[in-house]
């Protein structure tokens, strides 16, 4: 059975002015997978979520979702069958967990169960709270409630997880799982790699309004990479070191600390071992790891994700 | 409509659970009408009430049995001040048909609150009664003239009245002869109807007042607050368009100026006042509030943020209010003054609904206090279409 596009984007544009936030990207997102656009802050990543959920009109460039064309807004009926959590999500104050969740159901045709809702985001203890007692995760596990609550086919998610600790990032990557389990389709954006690396089926990563680079979190990894990369930190001074560009073209030179990648770990680090030994520099200290969507950013674009 | 109810719930709840608004909206206008109301209420009760006596009695004059003049003292009596304090009421006496004529004259255009009439075989009556004839004299009654639905001239009656008993007390305790003079009533009324209530003339302005503040604030707070917290954008990615924001917003005030207008009648009938409801009075209550509510989404359009449109409302809330003349009448004020006045809806408003209400007739035309508001409202929801912006 061919895979159900549920959006397809060509060649969108927006900009500001001068300012091209979005230029000229195009995508495909599958039902039930969870799509990540990963890029640093600027990047133009919610522009481009803005336009698909109807809060901004695109320059141009062609949108269809669920199979529609979309012109300037996003269509009711559209509109019933996607839920969203924003980067910033605010409520009617004074009313209570509950109430809030009652408001957006009753704007859906086919809503899930209040209680339901609750449990899926873990806040059936603070039913009866205020919004504004909530604390940070709370708050964001409503905005997904609010999100779930039509029982939405796509949900757009702006950043999730931002400003939130890490066991609150935690589960709420658990819930976007169960999502993503239960036949949804998730379009996310994020600016923490490992974020897109561990929930993402596929991932485009953004900079400038552009693509800059696309495929399955692995598949990105090992071709910008390579699988592995090593880390080592020797007791000599860069003179020395600047040697070891010829040898390795992808080096990363800090200080005494040394980064590169290893498509074949054996041969690569028995190179790296020969020249440390040919040149009688010591190796202090000496770690491999999986590389990964950080370091292909840094390779891209010679910034880290989070400049 | 079911999203139109959800929004409109939602809203209105949050208004009834946020004890900022709902100071504003429902207590600041009854604790005002309270306030105002009573300072009125003291006023009335400090200051002396006048009264005209006429004494027409003509027999035993400068003996005992001269009752009449009794009554008469104990009035001027009363009048006298002691103790620094402002005397209860202040007296003019008289004997003739013409004094009479005048005094009735007078209390029809409210420069006195009541007139007392001794007839003229007043003390011979007496007399006979205290000598037991009672079925051959003829029943000479005091008669005290006052006006209908004033406060002064309530306050006027109560103390003639009781000047009254007290007679009757001492007469009795002399005679063994009870109910001898009883006085009887006569209600005089103004030229133009009933006369003026300070209490009616307040509860009406400040059921403009009332509608007023709702649509300013509570619509700043609707469109601005939530448009500034993103309230709006997450609203509106769901499945919800403007117009059901709008409406369901709109509903949320109405209904809470209805409330409001309920627990200030109520409040206002409790302080005395007595409102005519016919359909006019519903039609002005209905032009005041879609007239009002323009000018919310005026003030939401105009202002950048919730903060300056919060400052932007209060200008106008205290400017139509004010020179709205919906707590005192406007007549005294400066030219100048009254040129702003007689540009702002309120004022025509609320001499709309203080005419329709039976509070006081309106010194500006009806077609004006229809057709000014009308103008205000049609004005600001245009310039509301072309400058609203739902995104910042």
């Amino acid at each position: 059975m061919a895979e159900e596009t549920i959006i397809e984007v060509n060649d969108l544009k927006k900009h500001y002015g001068n300012v091209k936030a979005v230029d000229g990207i195009s995508f495909k997102v599958l039902k039930g997978e969870v799509f990540t656009l990963l890029g640093p802050n600027g990047a133009g990543k919610t522009t481009t979520l803005e336009v698909l959920e109807g809060l901004k009109a695109h320059d141009s460039g062609k949108i269809a979702m669920f199979g529609k064309t979309l012109h300037t807004t996003v269509p009711r009926e559209i509109r019933e069958r996607i839920g969203v959590v924003l980067q910033e999500n605010n409520f009617i104050e004074h009313l209570t967990v509950t109430e809030i969740l009652k408001m957006f159901r009753n704007l859906y045709p086919t809503p899930l169960k209040i209680e339901e809702v609750l449990e899926i985001v873990s806040l059936q203890e603070k039913r009866k709270a205020r919004v504004e007692k909530l604390s940070g995760g709370q708050r964001q596990r409503l905005a997904i409630g609010t999100a779930l609550i039509g029982n939405p086919d796509l949900i757009f998610m702006d950043e999730p997880t931002t400003g939130l600790d890490p066991q609150a990032r935690r589960n709420i990557w658990d819930m976007i799982e169960k999502f993503k389990n239960s036949g949804k389709t998730i379009f996310l954006t994020t600016h923490y790699m490992e974020e897109a690396e561990v929930l993402s089926d596929y991932v485009y990563i953004m900079d400038h309004g552009k693509i800059i680079a696309k495929g399955t979190p692995q598949k990105l990894v090992s071709s910008f990479g390579g699988d592995k990369i090593i880390e080592a930190r020797v007791n000599t001074n860069n003179d020395k070191i600047i040697g070891l560009k010829e040898i390795f073209s992808d080096i990363e030179i800090e200080e005494s600390k040394v980064i590169f990648g290893a498509s074949d770990l054996p041969k690569t680090m028995k190179s790296f071992l020969d020249w440390a030994e040919a040149n009688s520099i010591e190796v202090e200290d000496l770690s491999v790891r999986q590389s990964n969507l950080e370091d292909v950013f840094l390779k891209l674009t010679g910034r880290s994700l989070r400049d | 409509m079911k999203r139109v109810f959800a929004i409109f719930k939602a809203l209105f709840l949050s208004n009834l659970k946020s004890p900022a608004s709902l100071f504003w909206t429902i207590i600041f206008p009854v604790m005002l009408l309270l306030i105002l109301g009573s300072i009125f209420l003291n006023v009335g009760k400090s200051v002396s009430v006048k009264v005209a006596v006429v004494n027409e009695s003509s027999t035993f004059k400068g003996t005992n049995m001269d009752f009449a003049s009794h009554i008469v003292k104990a009035l001027k009596d009363m009048s006298k001040a002691t103790d620094d304090k402002t005397p209860l009421l202040t007296i003019e006496s008289g004997t003739t048909q013409s004094f009479l004529q005048n005094s009735i004259k007078e209390l029809k255009i409210d420069k006195i609150d009541a007139v007392l009439v001794i007839p003229k075989l007043f003390n011979t009556y007496l007399y006979a009664r205290a000598l037991h004839f009672p079925s051959k004299v003829k029943n000479e009654s005091l008669v005290i003239y006052t006006q209908r639905n004033s406060q002064s001239s309530n306050i006027a009656f109560s103390i003639l009245d009781s000047v009254v008993s007290a007679f009757n007390r001492e007469f009795m305790k002399h005679s063994g002869v009870t109910n001898i003079v009883i006085p009887e009533t006569e209600y005089v009324s103004m030229g133009k109807g009933s006369s003026f209530s300070y209490v009616k003339f307040l509860v009406t302005g400040i059921i403009v007042m009332a509608f007023m503040t709702v649509a300013l604030f509570g619509v700043t707070d609707d469109l601005l607050v939530q448009r500034e917290k993103k309230v709006l954008r997450r609203i509106f990615v769901a499945p919800v368009d403007r117009s059901h924001y709008l409406f369901g917003m709109t509903l949320s005030n109405v209904v809470l100026e209805f409330v409001q207008l309920a627990l200030i009648l109520v409040v206002g009938i409790w302080m005395g006042a007595k409102l005519k409801f016919g359909p006019d009075a519903f039609f002005y209550l209905l032009l005041t509030l879609f007239v009002m509510m323009p000018l919310g989404f005026f003030v939401a359009s105009f202002a950048k943020s919730a903060n300056s449109g919060n400052a932007l409302a209060s200008i106008f809330n205290f400017l139509f209010m004010f020179l709205g003349g919906l707590f005192f009448p406007i007549s005294g004020v400066p030219f100048a003054l009254k040129v702003v006045a007689y540009s702002i809806p309120t004022t025509y408003l609320a001499n709309g609904l203080r005419d329709s209400m039976g509070v006081s007739p309106s010194p500006t035309p009806t077609y004006l206090n229809i057709l000014v508001p009308i103008i205000w409202a049609v004005v600001m929801t245009l310039y509301s279409i072309r400058y609203f912006k739902w995104e910042v």
